[in-house]
């Protein structure tokens, strides 16, 4: 590990570090930043910035004289990140 | 299917980016809120008329729609004969657009299966006059964004395929490679989960179905159709099956009204008839978990959880080699994997602002 990644997870720790055995919260904290490390910085598809609400896009379509894109796909349970 | 593809094939494509960006307003929305809009019910408010407006001509549940400024249809596609053609797509839409760029005159919604070699009839103008709606009416939320109930926790997954010497492999692209994820731990899954923590004396616990079942059902590489747990091809589709599962907690540490506790598993999930699945194709995901569960009362504050294994995927197995994905937009394209993942969730209260370790640039570990 480099000594920024040792430097930010201590910066990461959370404010209430005292309430756990300290061994245990630094697991912790590692883990979260690992976790966060596997996050790609730069993926194509999210170049674009794709608005959720129809109104909103209607109403910037009208401000900037450009047609609305629509990219309708199938929901699930739950707001997926995954497709 | 269609959506990942479409994100692969089309959305990721430098050029077709660079003409979303400049020439249109791009807006992503679910299938369901466009085709309830048919379901034409008493009350229906300004914004569902303008689904329903969309929903009219549409040649099928999901696909690429480009309207106006005032929500009238100007095209719509579900695939495209090539690359090229999705570009022609895009100017050709603006073409219309300039001619159309409201409803001020009548003009006929243009249909495609495959652009632009498979055209289907044109749908007339409605001359139905279309509200001017710019916000969502007073005490209702966009239908876009349904706001979660207080004390959710929201959970971020990420998933990445590792290569032969451990790394993550480098292609972000393939959801088989490389995948993003969310999903919720509901209140009442969290004050199951207090009440066996808080049971008599224990300082080990099986944890509670209802919570660590959700984890290995989310925990796969590849497009929603592959999910080996409950697959949400439904109906004839087998549910999965669950070879292995064992999770339980260990406290420790504690205080002012806070508990950590350590989490350990393993989990082996298997599928063979998975939505648009055909012969020989197969999901299996073996994976050990590890991590840890912050608790605050009978409220999970705070969850970290990682898990490694092996993964193996065949789907679409009995096509031959991807040439034109755009032509095939909702069959998607033909995965082969079989090798090493990793899983890593992170997860809090919904209620607080969008989180910040969304926002901090990752970390390099040597």
């Amino acid at each position: 590990m480099t000594i920024i990644a040792a430097l930010t997870l201590v910066l990461t720790l959370p404010s209430n570090t005292e309430l756990h055995p300290i061994q245990e919260l630094t697991s912790l904290a590692s883990l979260e930043a690992e976790i966060i490390a596997m996050k790609a910085p730069k993926v194509a598809w999210r170049n674009i910035a794709w608005k959720s609400c129809l109104l909103d896009g209607l109403k910037e379509s009208q401000e900037t004289k450009k047609p609305v894109l629509l990219w309708i796909f199938i929901d699930r349970p739950i707001d997926d990140a995954r497709c | 299917m269609f959506a990942g593809a479409a994100r692969e094939a089309v959305f990721s494509n430098p050029e077709v980016i660079r003409r979303v960006k400049a020439d249109f307003v791009p807006v992503a929305l679910k299938a369901a809120l466009v085709n309830q809009a048919a379901l034409n019910r008493p009350g229906d408010d300004d914004e569902t008329l303008l689904y329903r407006e969309i929903e009219r001509s549409k040649p099928a549940p999901q696909g690429i729609c480009v309207v106006n400024s005032d929500g009238k249809v100007l095209n719509w596609t579900m695939m495209f004969d090539d690359e090229k053609s999705v570009l022609a797509f895009l100017d050709y839409a603006k073409q219309r657009f300039a001619k159309f760029s409201d409803a001020k005159q009548a003009f006929p919604a243009e249909v495609h299966m495959r652009f632009p070699s498979l055209k289907r009839n044109d749908v007339q103008d409605s001359s139905v006059v279309l509200p001017n709606s710019t916000r969502h009416p007073v005490g209702k939320f966009c239908p876009g964004e349904p706001p979660l109930p207080k004390g959710t926790i929201a959970v971020r997954l990420f998933g990445r395929a590792m290569d032969k010497s451990g790394h993550p492999v480098a292609d972000t692209l393939r959801q088989e490679n490389y995948v993003e994820d969310r999903f919720n731990i509901a209140v009442e899954v969290q004050e199951k989960l207090a009440k066996v923590f808080a049971g008599e004396g224990e300082i080990h616990v099986t944890l509670p179905l209802e919570l660590t079942r959700q984890w290995v059902k989310q925990a796969y590489m590849g497009v929603l159709d592959v999910q080996p747990l409950d697959n949400p091809g439904g109906g004839l589709i087998g549910r999965g099956e669950l070879k292995k599962f064992d999770f339980s907690a260990t406290k420790v540490g504690k205080g002012n009204g806070s508990a950590l506790w350590r989490v350990v598993g393993e989990s082996d999930t298997f599928i063979e008839e998975m939505a648009n699945s055909g012969p020989g194709d197969m999901h299996e995901v073996k994976l050990k978990w590890s991590g840890f569960i912050e608790m605050k009362g009978n409220r999970i504050s705070r969850i970290a959880l990682s898990a490694t294994g092996t993964e193996k995927l065949k789907f679409n197995s009995a096509r031959g080699k991807d040439v034109n994905e755009v032509a095939y937009l909702p069959g998607g394209h033909r995965i082969d994997m079989d090798g090493r993942v990793r899983y890593g969730f992170l997860g809090e209260p919904a209620s607080q602002p969008v989180t910040s370790w969304l926002r901090l640039e990752p970390i390099i570990f040597e």
